[in-house]
């Protein structure tokens, strides 16, 4: 099962598991962002290429504006996934 | 009623071959996604396959499945997916029959897996593949194209 909300704050939460069939719910938040974001990875167990290549559209669309996109509480393996993929040198991951 | 009935037979009909091969046929939609990944919880349960290896386990079958329900031509409608264990590495076989020759393993692709024509399939999920895989392969004859991937089973986290 996969969720996303935004925070009064305006961070992002992602829950569950984000493979390709679940991808596409995140397309209206990437559309919806603005201003630096943060994307809540604690509650989210598993990523593969559809969900990173949503990440790697919100952090290129933030950028355009001079906006920054800052990802948080990965567990270990979604880490891995952004390593395996080489984004965890592109994007900001803390 | 058909929905459940149907899920059902994605998840019993597991057809154990020895003890080391699990083979099961999922229909080729994205809406499979969840039958295969329950699968393979139970497949990783019952063969002590966890964290970064069960990680890329899912990672592998996922990114091959999607890529053939979006790029795969033919009257094909189905993916069998077969897992054979050995003692420290796992052979994955996806089976697709009734559909054009595309090999995916061809396709070309930048460093960072973003494919050199957008235009064209590919992308960070082959990319994601390669990097798992130890070794990868395609074979095509009489309109069945089978992919396999072999990868390591140890729990090598980054």
């Amino acid at each position: 099962m996969f969720d996303i909300q935004k925070r009064t704050d305006g961070s992002i939460v992602l829950k569950g598991r984000l493979d390709a069939a679940q991808a596409p719910r995140i397309q209206e938040f990437v559309a919806a962002a603005e201003g630096n974001t943060i994307v809540d990875f604690s509650e989210l167990e598993y990523i593969s290429s559809a969900g990173l290549g949503q990440m790697v559209a919100l952090h290129q669309k933030l950028a355009r504006s001079g906006s920054t996109l800052t990802l948080t509480g990965m567990n270990q393996q979604v880490r891995y996934v952004f390593h395996l993929a080489r984004l965890d040198t592109i994007l900001k991951i803390e | 009623m058909a929905s459940a009935y149907l899920e059902k037979e994605q998840r019993f009909s597991f057809l154990m071959i020895g003890n080391v091969i699990v083979r099961q046929t999922f229909t080729k939609n994205m809406t499979s996604l969840d039958a295969i990944t329950h699968s393979l919880e139970e497949f990783s349960k019952t063969h002590g396959i966890a964290g970064a290896s069960r990680t890329r386990l899912d990672l592998v079958i996922e990114e091959l499945f999607t890529n053939m329900v979006k790029y795969s031509r033919g009257n094909g409608m189905s993916v069998e997916v077969s897992l054979e264990i050995f003692s420290d590495r796992l052979r994955i076989d996806m089976v697709e029959c009734d559909v054009d020759e595309f090999n995916p393993f061809l396709v070309p692709t930048n460093s960072d897996g973003t494919p050199i024509d957008p235009s064209k399939p590919g992308g960070r999920g082959l990319f994601l593949v390669k990097e798992i895989a130890d070794d990868v392969s395609y074979h095509y004859s009489d309109r069945t194209g089978t992919t396999t991937v072999v990868m390591k089973t140890g729990d090598k986290d980054v």
